[in-house]
Formats: C-alpha cells, structure tokens, sequence
C-alpha cells in the first residue's frame, strides 16, 4: 500500500505487448484487480496485464489519472467520463469494455457499456450491422421466423435509419 | 442456434483480431458483456437485436430488467377511432408478446418488472402467472400499471385484483425479500397484502399504490421494512386510515378523499405531501385537529404541501 509519508508509491504496469507504464497507486487501485496484487503484496516489480494491450491501456492509465484527480464529486465525475468517451471509436470503447473487465473498473465499464448502448439506440438493424461489421449470418428466411417470433416487438422499435 | 452462455472472455478471443471496422468487434465481447449491453437499451431494442445475426439470437433472453411497455400500442388505444373490439385485440397481442418473451427469457434472476399496458380483471390468469414468474426470480423493482387512463376509465370491479394469497402459499415460498420498489396502478390490492410485503421484505424503500379499490387501511407499524423511505398513495377511495409508526420513512404523498392519518414516532419524515380533489370542487381535505396532533412528531419536517 501507498507509504503513509513521503512520495507516492508508483506501480510499474506491462501491457501484453510489453509496453511499460508508470503510472500512482492511488489512480491504480480504482482497478480491483491491481488492488488485489497491491494488497496481496505481489506489485512489487513489473505488474503483468496479459489481456490488455498498450494501446488500450495508454487509455485506461489516461482515465485513471484523471478521474482520480476528481475529488468525490459524482456529476464533475460523470461529465470527465463523458468527455473522455466522446472522442472514442468504436474499437476503441470496444477494446476498453474487456479491459474494464478484465481490470475490474466498474465506473469504465459502465460507462463505456453505456457509451456503446447508445450507438445502438434507435438504428435500424442494418445499420447496427454495418457499423459494427457483423455478419447477418441467418439464411432469408430465418430472419424472416426470427422477426415473425418477435413482431410485436419489431413494431414498437422506432428506428433512426432503415436502410 | 444453440443458447449459450460463456462466463468470461478467453485469451483467444483478444488476440489476433485486426483493427479494420469490417471486423466485427463487438462479435469479440463475450456474452456477459454484451448481455450488461443490452440491459441498457429499451427492453424491446435488446429483443430486436435477436435478428442481427445468430451469435445475437438468444443473448437478450439473459437481460435482467423485463419492461413491458405497451406504450406505442396505448396511443393506438387512445385514438378516437379506437373500438372496444381493437381494444381487446391489442390487449391479447399484449399478453401474447408477454407470455412469448417469459416463455424464452432465460435468467434465474429478474432486476426489475415492469407491465405497463390496459389490462382488466378478465386477463387474471396471464397476470398471475407474470407476476409469480417474478417474484420466483429475486425481483428488486415491481411495477404493475394496468392503467385504464387511454381507452377508457373502468371502475374498481373490473380492475385485477393483486393475488395476495400467492404470498402466503406456504408450500411455494416465494423469495420476495430483495424487494426495493413496488408500485401498483389500476390494481385491487389490498392493505393486508401490502402489510406482508412490509413485513417479508427488508429491503423494501418505495411502496406507491394509486386507484386500488380493495386498500381500506394501511398499517405501518413496528415489524414493517426499516428501509422504507417513500410511501405515495393516491385516488383509493375505499381508504379510511393510513397509521405510521416507528418508521424511518423520509417523504410521504397522499392525494385522495379525507381519511384518518396517525403519524407517531417518524423522526425522518422530512416531506409530506397532502392533497385531495373530489368532484369538481377544490377543497383541503385535511382534518386540522388529528394534523395538530401529529406535529409535535415531525419536528424536522422540511417540506409540508397541502394542495
């Protein structure tokens, strides 16, 4: 744990494709997993993050320190997180949803959940597909059954773009 | 497809998948990520997903938060040309959906419950089923709004009435002690059926019921959940007496006819809402002598509404 005087303790992480990353315990911690090496005592050396990379965890160290230099003030919180994502792509938020899992940051993963929620929102299903390149791999007429199953839900959705 | 149900992402799943957009990224989430995804649209959205590809199919049956809003098909419901026959036909689309969606939803555990939709008494056995569907899963947050305020006003004998002895079913017990929220509107339910949900449920903290036929009196009393913090009773004309005692409740509405209130040791109640409209004439509904009664046990009420 941080020493109780003198300069904070720094932790040293390693991305899966072994960038190296300095970064304060006190914004580390917001992640339980490094929490729980910090308190098991096995964050002496280089902490491994074998599911993330270094990309991705550029970013993650981005949001720690700022939303640990937040005093606990929720909505100062929430308007950080929001401008934080605002600028995300899609690979990207997809890439910080699993490591917010992966590192156990809730407040990210719910944000970043959030933020992908409402790409979805009202589009039509093309759209969706598109943009997150899924393959429609139903044959014509399945998807034709899978839409006849739910037709009363199909009727409410509102979509923004049908094509 | 088959419905599965991966708990956690494997290694193989990160690594290797380039950065173009025609890859499909969110393909790469695992389910229960995905699932966390969903439960952030509308519940209808998260089932309109099921068609974007098979991987997609099933993983909305997992969402935990079931909201029936029948809200677009109650517009339908409340335009002029609306006959009771296209009522009725939109009532059974409505329970069928319901009925459909329960029979595919796949989680041992249901957040929140919400049915939203004209229904009367005459749809009972379809209710009791939803109902008992969610009070077996650990349900937090009940909603029932059987509102009969767009086709047309029914009267408390055709309203459904709230099953209370599926509560006390012994040989079934049923695990309603996650409990946090219920609200009821256009349902008979009754203040011994609310008195148990008091008493059975110790998480409970907002209990609202309006236009219920059957709620003569409602007793708050020692043995009722600590945790209540709001009580909203509105239009219940058969109740005579709403009794508070030792509770932590922190605000309080009611609006409705005249009745007997006993407030007796509610040291947080710090708003209270009283208010009232019979026929066409405004007038305070409030008997000043018991309010002077029960004041000396509201001393730090911060907001009292009389309208």
């Amino acid at each position: 744990m941080a020493a109780e005087t003198g300069t904070p303790t720094t932790l040293t992480l390693k991305s899966n494709d072994d960038e190296l990353f300095s970064v304060a315990e006190s914004a580390a911690i917001l992640s339980v997993t490094i929490r729980n090496m910090v308190e098991d005592g096995c964050a002496g050396g280089v902490i491994p993050l074998d599911n993330v990379d270094g990309k991705t965890l550029a970013s993650v160290i981005t949001y720690m320190n700022g939303i640990s230099a937040i005093p606990a003030d929720e909505e100062k919180k929430k308007s950080y997180r929001d401008k934080f994502l605002s600028d995300k792509d899609f690979e990207t938020l997809a890439d910080m949803v699993l490591a917010a899992n992966y590192l156990n940051m809730s407040c990210l993963m719910d944000a970043v959940s959030a933020k992908i929620a409402q790409v979805m929102e009202k589009k039509s299903v093309g759209w969706v597909r598109r943009k997150f390149g899924i393959e429609n791999d139903y044959t014509p007429e399945e998807e034709a059954a899978v839409k006849e199953e739910h037709k009363w839900t199909f009727e409410g959705v509102e979509t923004d773009d049908d094509n | 497809m088959a419905k599965r149900w991966r708990s956690s992402c494997s290694e193989k799943d990160n690594k290797g998948l380039d950065k173009h957009s025609s890859i499909d990224r969110i393909g790469a989430l695992p389910d229960d990520l995905l699932v966390n995804i969903l439960s952030l649209l509308t519940f209808k959205e998260a089932i309109a997903t099921s068609v974007l590809s098979s991987r997609w199919r099933y993983l909305w049956t997992f969402v935990p938060k079931l909201d029936f809003d029948g809200g677009e098909s109650l517009l339908k419901v409340s335009s002029k040309g609306c006959t009771k026959s296209l009522l009725n036909k939109e009532r059974s689309a409505y329970v069928e959906w319901v009925d459909h969606v329960l029979a595919l939803h796949n989680n041992s555990t249901v957040e929140e419950f919400r049915v939203f939709f004209d229904l009367d008494k005459s749809y009972k056995d379809s209710i009791g089923k939803w109902i008992r569907y969610a009070l077996a899963r650990k349900i937090q947050r009940l909603e029932l709004n059987l509102t009969d305020e767009f086709y047309g006003r029914r009267g408390y004998d055709k309203y459904y009435d709230f099953p209370y002895k599926l509560l006390k079913r012994v040989e079934n017990p049923i695990a309603i002690d996650c409990l946090k929220s219920i609200c009821m509107n256009c349902v008979n339910v009754s203040g011994e059926a609310l008195e148990f949900f008091l008493c059975n449920c110790p998480l409970l903290e907002n209990l609202s019921v309006s236009e219920s036929g059957q709620l003569s009196s409602l007793r708050i009393i020692s043995g009722s959940s600590r945790s209540l913090k709001s009580l909203e009773i509105s239009l219940c004309h058969n109740l005579e007496l709403v009794e508070i005692r030792d509770s932590n409740l922190v605000c309080f509405k009611y609006e409705g006819p005249r009745i007997n209130f006993l407030l007796e040791n509610v040291p947080h109640l710090v708003e209270m809402f009283i208010g009232g409209l019979l026929g066409s004439k405004f007038k305070m509904l409030f008997d000043f002598n018991l309010f002077s009664l029960i004041t000396p046990t509201m001393a730090f009420l911060d907001i009292l509404f009389l309208f």
